[in-house]
């Protein structure tokens, strides 16, 4: 249950964050949402969305990988890993 | 003279210093003193040649920051190879005007890029670059292909730029560009022998190849190569490495700012140097007072770069500078405000583009060249206006509009389009039929743009009529 409570503040944390780079209200972004094609994400905002996640979480994001990354569902699949790995190493 | 020569003078006399600090993804720092590069370009030199490539012949060279890219770089000149130097970004409109303009014998490639180049790969060298490692193939006739005879030996290499044609124009760079280019920068601003830059735009421009390669090794002064650059990262480089100096474009400056109040002692900064951008007054002031730093704003093009730079000890902020020493500056039908084009003649520019004899034609007339950029002069400072030519500057990123209409009408279906920029994004509408004007044809024209232009290009937004 914790786990699951978790999972949906930081979603909402990742959205909120996005929402606010890109100028988009945050209603009009789901999991499905590709960051690039639809919220118009180009490479400054990129930077500093990943600048505003890891500060968050304290975590280190390789820009190489986030270049696969194609939705906002998986953007926030991709932090959650780096939560976990983090933790783990930790 | 080679512009690679002084470079070897400057790095018998470096002293302790390093030439080069590699920081890698995983938060290594790799140093290399002025004998350390030296043997890196000796064995880029040889590695080079066993793979086939000599005087004379086009090298497209598609690598990212490093000083691997130092290193090839200054080895081809040396052997009098000349460098295309194509940004990675590229994708097959850019890569198909770029390759069969420049022909090019070889073509050097991360090895992740591999994929993009092998429609241009038969009959071509192609050296991939894979973890520091070199591994090359070399075709049946490669070495046989004659080289070109159309490129004198004063001239360095081949850079690609735009004036809005929708296709790029290879500006035929001499080497007295890189140093007089540096030592110009130089005069305005006044780094100091031992301290150190931190390189985070693609050395694929000419304003990086100039202030981020050419001026550093001339001057003394010790190059970071970032692999990362996002801003939460480049205040922890500049904290932990003690950092001088950033050049980079306004939009970076700005996101830095946005993170500054958690960067920790970051005192060692003594002066941000931009160009690439607009850079208003007031984010001008701005910036300068949050990081405390001389903020030396300048102007240049591939055609020669800079064109004029702000002096430190007497910036004058919303201006990109004084002309440069030797450079003679001429406004060309000026309006009522005194703006009109700026025109420049020096003798270590650019004088043509390479196989463009119409387009050269135009751009280049008695000695001068038309920048195609409009502005004024005041007070003896020169104040950028706007783009005559149908280019944009897109977060520090030039587009061309007319190549990213061409992109959008070789989408099927799609009649006409009228390209602009809003916003510091690019935006179109196109005339499409059938258009259903839903979010799913809008998207599959962008993924299919993915294959087609560098994604700083696709626009932002596209609406259909």
């Amino acid at each position: 249950m914790k786990q699951l409570k978790n999972d949906a503040l930081l979603r909402e944390h990742i959205i909120r964050t996005i929402a606010a780079i890109a100028r988009i209200n945050e209603k009009n972004i789901d999991d499905s949402v590709l960051i690039k094609e639809e919220l118009g994400i180009d490479s400054i905002m990129s930077l500093e969305i990943v600048a505003q996640i890891e500060k968050h979480y304290g975590i280190a994001i390789d820009e190489e990988e986030t270049l696969q990354i194609k939705t906002v569902g998986e953007f926030i699949d991709y932090v959650q890993s780096k939560i976990i790995n983090g933790c783990q190493e930790a | 003279m080679k512009c690679c020569d002084p470079v070897y003078e400057s790095l018998k006399g470096w002293g302790d210093h390093p030439v080069c600090i590699e920081l890698g993804p995983d938060g290594s720092a790799a140093s290399l003193s002025a004998p350390e590069f030296m043997r890196r370009i000796n064995e880029t030199k040889t590695m080079l040649a066993t793979a086939g490539i000599g005087d004379h012949d086009t090298v497209a060279v598609i690598l990212g920051n490093s000083s691997d890219y130092a290193a090839v770089f200054l080895a081809l000149l040396e052997i009098g190879a000349k460098p295309v130097p194509v940004n990675p970004a590229f994708r097959r409109i850019e890569l198909d005007e770029i390759i069969s303009n420049a022909e090019p014998r070889a073509i050097i490639v991360e090895s992740g890029h591999g994929k993009l180049v092998r429609p241009y790969a038969p009959g071509r060298i192609v050296i991939e670059r894979e973890n520091g490692k070199w591994s090359w193939n070399q075709p049946e006739g490669a070495k046989k292909k004659s080289s070109p005879v159309d490129l004198d030996s004063d001239i360095a290499s081949i850079n690609y730029t735009y004036r809005g044609y929708g296709y790029p124009l290879g500006a035929l760079v001499p080497h007295r560009q890189y140093i007089t280019g540096a030592h110009v920068l130089q005069e305005g601003i006044q780094l100091n022998r031992g301290e150190n830059i931190l390189i985070v735009l693609p050395m694929v421009n000419i304003f990086t190849l100039i202030g981020c390669l050419f001026h550093p090794l001339l001057h003394g002064i010790t190059m970071i190569i970032a692999h990362r650059r996002n801003p939460v990262q480049l205040l922890e480089y500049i904290r932990r490495h003690r950092v001088d100096n950033v050049l980079a474009v306004p939009e970076l400056f700005e996101l830095l700012a946005k993170f500054r109040d958690e960067a920790g002692d970051i005192s060692s900064l003594k002066a941000f140097l931009s160009g690439g951008s607009v850079l208003p007054v007031e984010q001008y002031r701005g910036l300068a007072s949050l990081f405390s730093v001389d903020l030396i704003h300048g102007y240049g093009l591939t055609e020669f770069t800079p064109v004029s730079r702000n002096i430190r000890g007497s910036i004058k902020p919303g201006t990109i500078g004084v002309v440069s020493r030797g450079v003679e500056c001429r406004i060309d039908s000026p309006d009522t405000a005194g703006d009109g084009e700026i025109c420049i003649k020096t003798d270590h520019m650019t004088k043509a583009y390479h196989r463009r004899p119409e387009e050269t034609a135009e751009a280049f007339a008695d000695g001068w060249f038309k920048t195609g950029d409009t502005g004024r002069l005041e007070e003896g400072h020169l104040v950028f206006a706007g783009e005559k030519k149908k280019t944009r500057k897109v977060k520090g990123n030039m587009v061309d509009l007319e190549e990213v209409r061409r992109a959008l009408i070789s989408v099927p279906g799609i009649r006409d389009a009228a390209v602009t920029v809003e916003d510091n994004a690019v935006s179109a509408v196109v005339e499409r039929e059938p258009a259903s004007g839903s979010i799913e044809e809008v998207l599959g024209i962008k993924r299919y743009l993915e294959g087609m232009i560098a994604p700083y290009k696709i626009p932002k937004t596209i609406r259909l009529s």
